[in-house]
């Protein structure tokens, strides 16, 4: 019998998720410590790459011993004691377009590990983990209809090497989904009955996705179609490093500057956060509540001479999160950027600024101009860990109302753990029955090839480049556009280097409009194509080719180029590294 | 051969050697005597010699495994059993706390410390266990436990009469655990009976 898996492969947990009947997250076994092996709903995707002779003696059933490196709940926990040998957010640096996704750097900037990881190879790992875990529960599961999820922000060649990552992971094909619009589908399934009686014609539904590591807004409209409602996901958000884990890293650093002339040590500052977690889920859940002590115990086995005493009051909480984190901002706020002296450690982009609110603002601003209508939600659905808290849920409805002068309402009956997996799995089953309503979402950006202008060239003045719009926004899945006008000349016989650039801000390009200048597009990747010589030609020789670009029903961007006179057609490959 | 009879034998060679010694004789007859009077020794001798048990023949013989490993195999519900107890102790210091003397710690020190223990514990007892109160009226309610109540889940106390229904004040709700998922041991070294409760710890120098 054939299965549909939906796999939220998330930046801090991936989950795996079933549908059947229903839906089910299915439990992942994994290695929980030293000498212990169980089942958690949640796989940390975190992968330990332990030293020589420094393995856990726990071994998954599915691998023999000495399985080197591993993923999961010890390997996170075991990397916060050995942080050069630990992997985290893999998934950011996939789609970093600074490195070379497919060489070896992670752990990164680490010191002591020989064979670092790519990227891909980690994403890989994760995935691997994932099937043969399925493989062990369920014998008889085959035939898969396999729906990963990847952020809404992920751009081309990070869907590329995701889809690469889970071919190499025993995987075979799998289809992508944008995780604001998984969490939509896992809401409609929740709701399969009353859905309709909370959304109408005409409503724009922000989906808020704020989970551990990342932030990611969508929009999601509702119209009408052939008499029954019909949805369109509108707008993306950018990529943002800003979630729940920096919310507590905050709180935490909060707390222990109050610890006048104790100095923590980096595992008590790991116990603090601990602490500082459960003491800010108890303080959200019970309004009654002022404030929650909270102790960090000391390293050695003594605990009651050397334990520290801390406490993290309510208004400090409100203070740190609330308005730290989201506080009210004009609608025309924009999020402040950090140019410190022009150099930027290379790493991360870390979100500079923590206002998820002022984020939101920029993501509607955005959305506005690229629609050119009105872009101020009416409902929101909300996702990811954070918005377990009431007061955060609150105070985006308090500050979207405000910049819409109309109340806003909040979408009811999601589940904002699993609703990621849950929602993959859902699309997953509709893929393969076709039935069901699904939100249509075409390329969430436009597409740009850089062409050298030709113009004199100014010793000292780099070549302007022009961008040539090859995929505009909108073009949907499974559809394809020539761009009849342009003729490329090629060499056959040597790769072709095409500079490539994206745009969510120009809603209007159409396919064969050139930009004269590509200053506000965003450079995302190379693209390279090889062509041998076809019959009748030698290598070396210049050919006239066209090109056409399209979106697979896998959900990426294909571009080819065609020799007409002979028939012949050859992909362009996306370069996992800009120069 | 049967013991009795060789003790007979052995005693009548003895005893015609005695007798043979009061006769006149050739030499000959006296090689013959020391020969019989040796072979009745050795006969004797081999009858009251203590016995090793003879081997019984059985229908089908059965080949008994050797173990591989000499040591025996680890007591598996013992292993278990010192693992929570790990679980307690990395999640929330229960062994460091449990070994500590606190007879003389002023309160100050004891509160932070039973935070870690508290929390950690619980949290601990949570991802484990799902443990729900055996009665859900409140403490202090009046409960009525009807005939044949689950003996093993009361406790009673105070004058407990032979009558079929009981009325009585619930003074504690009692626990049960209604799933556990406990993680599996894995990769105990050979040799070793159980994991161990809380690995020692080393900064490495750099």
């Amino acid at each position: 019998m054939s299965h549909a898996i939906g796999i939220d492969l998330g930046t801090s947990n991936c989950a795996l998720a079933l549908a059947g009947e229903g839906l089910e997250i299915l439990p992942v076994t994994q290695i929980l410590g030293p000498q212990s092996v169980g089942e958690r709903n949640l796989l940390p995707s975190a992968v330990f790459l332990p030293a020589e002779g420094a393995s856990p003696s726990a071994t998954l059933p599915w691998t023999g011993e000495g399985t080197g490196i591993f993923a999961g709940t010890h390997a996170r926990d075991l990397g916060a004691l050995q942080p050069e040998r630990l992997v985290v957010s893999a998934k950011s640096w996939l789609c970093n377009p600074h490195i070379d996704r497919r060489a070896g750097v992670l752990p990164w900037q680490s010191t002591v590990v020989p064979e670092k990881l790519s990227p891909v190879e980690v994403s890989r790992a994760l995935l691997a983990h994932l099937l043969s875990n399925l493989r062990h529960h369920h014998s008889s599961v085959d035939g898969l209809n396999v729906v990963v999820t990847v952020p809404a922000s992920f751009d081309e060649v990070a869907r590329v090497l995701t889809q690469e990552a889970a071919r190499q992971a025993g995987w075979g094909q799998v289809t992508l989904l944008e995780e604001p619009q998984a969490a939509f589908y896992a809401w409609l399934e929740n709701n399969s009955v009353s859905w309709r009686s909370q959304v109408g014609e005409g409503d724009l539904v922000l989906v808020c996705d704020v989970g551990g590591g990342t932030a990611d807004f969508s929009l999601i409209a509702v119209g009408k179609r052939d008499g029954d409602l019909d949805l369109e996901r509108v707008a993306v958000g950018d990529h943002l490093l800003l979630g729940g884990d920096n919310m507590d890293l905050a709180l935490a650093h909060d707390v222990a500057r109050d610890l006048e002339g104790v100095a923590l040590d980096e595992w008590q500052f790991l116990s603090l956060l601990h602490a500082v977690r459960s003491a800010k889920e108890a303080l959200f859940s019970r309004p009654d509540l002022g404030e929650v002590p909270i102790a960090i115990p000391s390293r050695s086995s003594r605990l009651l001479a050397s334990s520290i005493a801390a406490t993290l009051r309510r208004d400090r909480l409100e203070s740190v999160l609330v308005e730290g984190f989201f506080p009210m901002v004009e609608p025309d706020a924009v999020p402040t950027v950090r140019r410190a002296g022009g150099l930027r450690e290379s790493g991360l982009p870390y979100a500079a600024d923590a206002a998820v609110t002022r984020h939101l603002a920029r993501f509607l601003q955005r959305a506005r101009s690229a629609t050119g209508v009105s872009a101020m939600p009416t409902r929101v659905l909300f996702n990811g860990g954070v918005f377990h808290a009431n007061v955060l849920r609150q105070r985006v409805l308090d500050q979207l109302a405000a910049w819409a002068g109309h109340p806003v309402r909040e979408l009811e009956g999601g589940s904002p753990d699993h609703a990621v997996a849950l929602g993959a799995a859902a699309y997953a089953r509709l893929c393969q029955s076709g039935r069901g309503l699904r939100i249509k979402s075409g390329t969430a950006r436009s597409y740009y090839l850089g062409l050298e202008s030709s113009a004199p060239a100014v010793p000292g003045r780099p070549v302007p480049i022009k961008g040539l719009c090859i995929a505009p926004k909108g073009l949907e899945e499974g559809s394809h556009v020539d761009l009849p006008g342009e003729e490329f000349l090629l060499y056959t016989g040597e790769p072709c280097d095409f500079r490539f650039f994206q745009s969510a801000a120009r809603p209007l390009d159409q396919t064969g409009d050139v930009l004269p200048t590509v200053n506000d597009l965003e450079e995302s990747a190379l693209l390279t194509v090889c062509i041998p010589p076809p019959a009748g030609h030698s290598p070396g020789e210049e050919i006239p080719v066209h090109l056409q670009s399209g979106l697979t029903e896998l959900g990426n961007l294909e571009l080819h180029f065609s020799h007409r006179p002979s028939g012949e057609r050859w992909k362009m490959e996306f370069r996992a590294r800009l120069e | 051969m049967q013991k009795p009879v060789l003790i007979v034998a052995g005693g009548v060679l003895l005893a015609v050697n005695a007798v043979a010694v009061f006769l006149p004789s050739p030499n000959s007859i006296l090689a013959a005597q020391t020969l019989s009077a040796i072979a009745g020794m050795v006969l004797v001798f081999v009858a009251i010699r203590p016995q090793a048990p003879v081997p019984v023949a059985t229908q089908s013989p059965v080949a008994v495994p050797l173990p591989k490993d000499p040591v025996a195999p680890p007591p598996r519900a013992e292993a278990e059993v010192v693992a929570l107890l790990g679980l307690f102790q990395e999640g929330g210091r229960l062994v460091d706390f449990l070994m500590e003397d606190i007879s003389s710690a002023p309160d100050a020190q004891l509160a932070p410390a039973a935070r870690v223990v508290h929390s950690g514990c619980r949290k601990v007892l949570q991802d484990y266990f799902e443990i729900s109160p055996l009665r859900s009226e409140g403490e202090g309610a009046r409960v009525t436990l009807q005939k044949g109540f689950e003996a093993d889940q009361y406790r009673l106390i105070g004058t407990v009469g032979d009558q079929e229904v009981h009325h009585g004040k619930l003074l504690h709700h009692g626990w049960e655990a209604n799933n556990v998922k406990l993680p599996r041991i894995s990769g105990l070294a050979p040799g070793k009976r159980w994991p161990v409760l809380a690995p020692a710890e080393v900064e490495v120098a750099s």
